[in-house]
């Protein structure tokens, strides 16, 4: 359920690219320098930025996964409390419809059993203040929000 | 994906000469680290210090690295900038590499 946008702002930067690897750096990398123009301290540049790429790196893989990939769209707009980012893509639904839990993989187990993924959601728990998603007529939506006060005290 | 290598008093210096290890990369890192490392450093040292930013895919490309080098061996990780420390903290993978400030202190330690 998205609450309300901080309403009545120009974005600070809204692009759209096809949802690949290469195209998704490209995203990345501008919001990193809106950001950086922006006024927000490099901490949190820092973990916005990551929210952001670990987000599209699943749209990426999973909405889209093998198939042709498709547009996605980012709109980050910022207010004096709040950054908030939508993320929009047309491909297949979060299964079960719901977010994946935040439960990060072990880092206690053996060497050979050492995880090599699975860290992305996990990591966008603790970066986020907020993240909501909501599917309609084909098109995902992902919001996630970054409270100024959250983003540094967090970590 | 550029890496280059240097071997100090038996230890391996491996270089990350590109500035991010994303998902559009961590795939050719892994591939790159396995050439590098394949004939058996015991020790090697990754240098960081020019790379800005990695994702998660990059954690689990510098984690596999460290697993393909195989038994007994080791994969220490010096110069962490602030964007990918937080990234190995979070995750507390920090846990699993000896994290040195920087390639001379990495070899300092090593020496010493």
């Amino acid at each position: 359920m998205a609450s309300a946008a901080p309403s009545g702002r120009d974005p600070l930067i809204s692009i759209s690219a096809r949802a690949t690897e290469p195209r998704v750096r490209r995203m990345v990398r501008a919001l990193d320098a809106a950001l950086r123009a922006s006024g927000v301290t490099d901490d949190q540049r820092g973990s916005i930025t990551l929210a952001v790429a670990e987000a599209l790196n699943n749209i990426c893989e999973h909405a889209y996964g093998k198939g042709a990939a498709g547009p996605v769209s980012l709109t980050a707009t910022l207010a004096p409390e709040e950054l908030e980012v939508i993320l929009r893509d047309s491909g297949g639904a979060m299964p079960g419809g719901a977010l994946p839990p935040p439960r990060p993989p072990d880092p206690s187990v053996s060497r050979d059993s050492l995880p090599e993924g699975g860290f992305g959601w996990p990591l966008m728990h603790k970066l986020c203040s907020d993240i909501s998603y909501n599917r309609n007529k084909g098109q995902n939506t992902l919001i996630l929000r970054f409270e100024a006060s959250c983003v540094t005290l967090r970590h | 994906m550029q890496l280059t290598s240097t071997t100090h008093n038996s230890i391996l210096v491996i270089t990350v000469e590109d500035n991010r290890i994303d998902a559009a990369s961590a795939i050719r890192f892994k591939d790159a680290m396995r050439a590098l490392t394949e004939d058996g450093p015991a020790h090697a040292v990754l240098d960081l210090s020019g790379v800005a930013f990695i994702d998660s895919s990059g954690l689990g490309a510098i984690i596999a690295a460290m697993k393909q080098m195989g038994e007994g061996c080791r994969l220490d990780l010096a110069g962490l900038t602030p964007d990918v420390a937080r990234v190995f903290r979070l995750t507390r993978m920090d846990s699993i590499f000896v994290i040195h400030p920087d390639m001379a202190a990495a070899l300092q330690r090593a020496a010493g």
